[in-house]
């Protein structure tokens, strides 16, 4: 689900600042196996189904980020705007307000302890990906150059297909996975870019609730090495996210040449 | 939290001993970055303690246990945090707000000691802090705190210790002793620059900065000063502060906005002894023109570079460029860990001189984990090294001029370390000296 993905920037942006429980996925069968397409299509018509979802122009998530081994709790406010526009602030106490973003050609950082970046290479490739609304919510095959399904595996305590994606453009691989039982997309594993380098995320994400005739997760529980992250959706608000939400911030705007 | 606060808890009972010692023994097996423990027998020293936890029978024993595990990686950042120390709110919690009056503020004494051939000497005295007012001066030996002569604990220090670890040891013990809340007071006694006997009641004020609170860490008094100094025909700014702590991040954003035409910078940061890691790399990049790495921090599974950007955006959301005249850092062995890392960094990318003395060598990325019973286990998951691929942990930041204090020049007035800064600084400035 796109609106998981989008904590992982939120993960990069703040767990990488201060600084996996690898999941196994014992491969237990391969045969008869659906397509890809058959699996995501399953997911797709068990979040509320193609119609609806094609309704959606933005998608504003309020939610709490907890980093556990530090004890630390935030405020967060995830926005996403078709067709790949995004922009999340985090508010963490006693530091201020994290923003990360993308208008679809620049993407960029700015946060009270670091100042204000604009991102580049893989990392704003990675962000121009994350922000696709469509791609993410519908997992479109025109967005990946390959999908494989690797067999039904265990995944937080499921069955799950585990599909291998492979996104056009910038190569990157992920790891999704779908349970056998409900369809729904259950959690993936992945390589977060950041400047500071690369990271195997995995996250889980569960609680499927009902937004406006969508279901999201409103769970996600991201590995990162020795570190963690759970997220936890307040609410979701379907196609009120006004336009302004995504423009470039004041304090980013000095950075972009004319 | 007094001391006496704290050690209440450690009579609680142990609690699930052993559920609790396996989360930490646990946690340590699953994330130290590296899988030889340092050489320790990271199963076999489990089976060994194991026992030893299950007979605890007070908070007190299994903090004993599980710091003994704990001791035996021989490494800097591990340690358990007592749960009513962690969960003290401090003064101004949450708000970053300045310190008031009031029974249960900080206190704070306004002044600063080091080891200095084995006595506790005062090397800085903030003027209007109680100490100034009472007259203390630096170059003053503090020879006991409550009729405890300090000599003597710094004595019982064990003698294997090398000096800056011994230093470093000694300012945190006299420093505990030292601490209590506003209003208290603390009865002093010490030898003035004449060595004559000074037996002085100081009463605590409010800390005068914020108090951080940051996450499972305990409050932390968090200050920032900054000054202009003349120095030979030029300007030299001057910014010091005590912790790494983002609450201080808009201060020193506000200092470099106010410095940036400044012939130079000195940045003094003896005693700081860290903080959160990242912000040393955005108080790097006011000094670099290129995003660079300052190190590298190295997990079991990962490298993540801690990258410096270039700060080309002020306070008022405006282009600047981020400053490029001589860079000046003070380090002694209080600096630790994130200074460390910022010191070392710009030290080794050629950026900035070091002056003072060899740093802790205290430098392991760390996180502060809560156990099932409330304590905290401080736990590192990461070693660091330098942008030359040299280990921060151990060695520290060796000064490349080093500038050692001494008494009597203390007495005289003269700080000689943050001397020798600020004329390297001046003297290095190319820009014409403007009458």
């Amino acid at each position: 689900m796109r609106s998981f993905r989008s904590t992982r920037t939120v993960a990069r942006g703040t767990a990488l600042m201060f600084a996996t429980l690898v999941l196994g996925s014992t491969r237990l069968s391969a045969q008869a196996l659906p397509s890809p397409a058959d699996v995501i299509s399953k997911h797709v018509a068990a979040i509320g189904g193609k119609a609806a979802i094609e309704k959606v122009t933005s998608i504003r998530q309020i939610a709490q980020m907890e980093m556990p081994s530090m004890g630390i709790t935030a405020e967060a406010d995830f926005a996403i705007g078709a067709p790949n526009r995004m922009a999340t602030k985090i508010t963490i106490p006693q530091m201020g307000e994290m923003i990360t973003g993308t208008d679809g050609t620049i993407a960029w950082s700015s946060n009270p302890m670091q100042g204000s970046r604009l991102m580049e290479g893989k990392e704003l490739e990675q962000m121009r990906e994350q922000a696709d609304l469509t791609g993410s919510l519908m997992f479109p095959a025109d967005r990946f150059s390959s999908m494989t399904n690797e067999g039904v595996v265990d995944f937080a305590g499921e069955k799950a297909y585990k599909i291998k994606m492979v996104r056009k453009g910038s190569g990157n691989e992920s790891w999704q996975y779908f349970s056998l039982a409900s369809g729904l997309n259950i959690g993936s594993e992945s390589t977060t870019t950041s400047e500071m380098g690369t990271l195997q995320t995995t996250t889980i994400v569960k609680d499927y609730k009902d937004f406006g005739g969508i279901k999201f997760p409103t769970r996600s529980e991201a590995n990162m090495g020795p570190q963690a992250m759970v997220i936890t959706i307040k609410d979701v608000q379907l196609n009120n996210v006004p336009a302004n939400a995504f423009a470039v911030p004041a304090a980013v705007q000095p950075l972009i040449k004319k | 939290m007094s001391a006496a606060d704290a050690a209440s808890r450690a009579v609680e009972p142990a609690g699930n001993a052993v559920a609790i010692f396996d989360t930490a023994w646990g946690i340590i097996r699953r994330t130290h970055w590296d899988t030889t423990y340092n050489g320790v027998n990271w199963v076999a020293l489990g089976d060994t303690l194991r026992p030893r936890a299950a007979a605890a029978r007070t908070r007190g024993e299994l903090r004993l246990v599980l710091s003994d595990m704990l001791s035996r990686l021989r490494q800097s950042h591990f340690s358990i945090i007592p749960q009513e120390s962690a969960d003290a709110t401090g003064a101004g919690s949450g708000s970053g707000a300045p310190g008031r009056s009031g029974g249960d503020q900080p206190g704070w004494l306004g002044f600063e000691t080091r080891l200095l051939d084995g006595a506790m000497v005062v090397t800085q005295v903030d003027t209007g802090g109680p100490a100034w007012h009472a007259g203390v001066r630096t170059g003053w030996v503090l020879q006991a705190v409550r009729g405890c002569p300090t000599a003597a604990r710094v004595a019982r220090l064990p003698a294997s210790l090398e000096p800056r670890r011994r230093a470093l040891m000694a300012s945190q013990m006299l420093n505990r002793s030292l601490s209590g809340s506003a209003g208290d007071t603390a009865q002093l006694s010490f030898a003035d620059a004449r060595d004559v006997t000074r037996d002085l009641t100081l009463v605590q004020q409010a800390f005068p900065g914020s108090i951080a609170k940051f996450g499972n860490l305990p409050p932390m008094p968090a200050q920032l000063e900054w000054s202009r100094v003349k120095q030979d025909g030029r300007t030299v700014g001057v910014i010091r502060f005590n912790v790494w702590m983002p609450v201080l991040s808009p201060a020193f954003d506000a200092a470099m906005d106010s410095l940036r035409s400044s012939d130079a910078i000195v940045i003094d940061v003896r005693g700081n002894l860290g903080g959160v890691g990242g912000m040393s790399m955005g108080i790097a990049g006011h000094f670099l023109d290129t995003s660079v790495a300052i190190g590298v921090m190295t997990q079991r599974t990962s490298n993540l570079r801690f990258v410096a950007n270039p700060r080309r955006v002020n306070g008022q959301n405006q282009t600047v460029k981020p400053f490029a005249g001589p860079l000046a850092i003070v380090v002694d062995p209080l600096s630790a860990s994130t200074t460390e890392i910022f010191a070392g960094g710009l030290q080794l990318l050629k950026r900035a001189t070091v002056f003072g003395t060899q740093s802790a060598g205290q430098a392991l990325p760390s996180v502060p984990e809560r156990l099932p019973n409330g304590d905290i286990l401080y736990h590192a998951i990461a070693d660091f090294v330098g942008p030359t691929g040299k280990p921060v942990e151990g060695e520290g930041v060796i000064p490349d001029r080093v500038v050692p204090l001494t008494r009597p020049e203390l007495i005289k007035g003269r700080d000689a370390a943050l001397d020798a800064a600020l004329r390297w600084a001046a003297g290095q400035a190319a820009r014409p000296i403007v009458p």
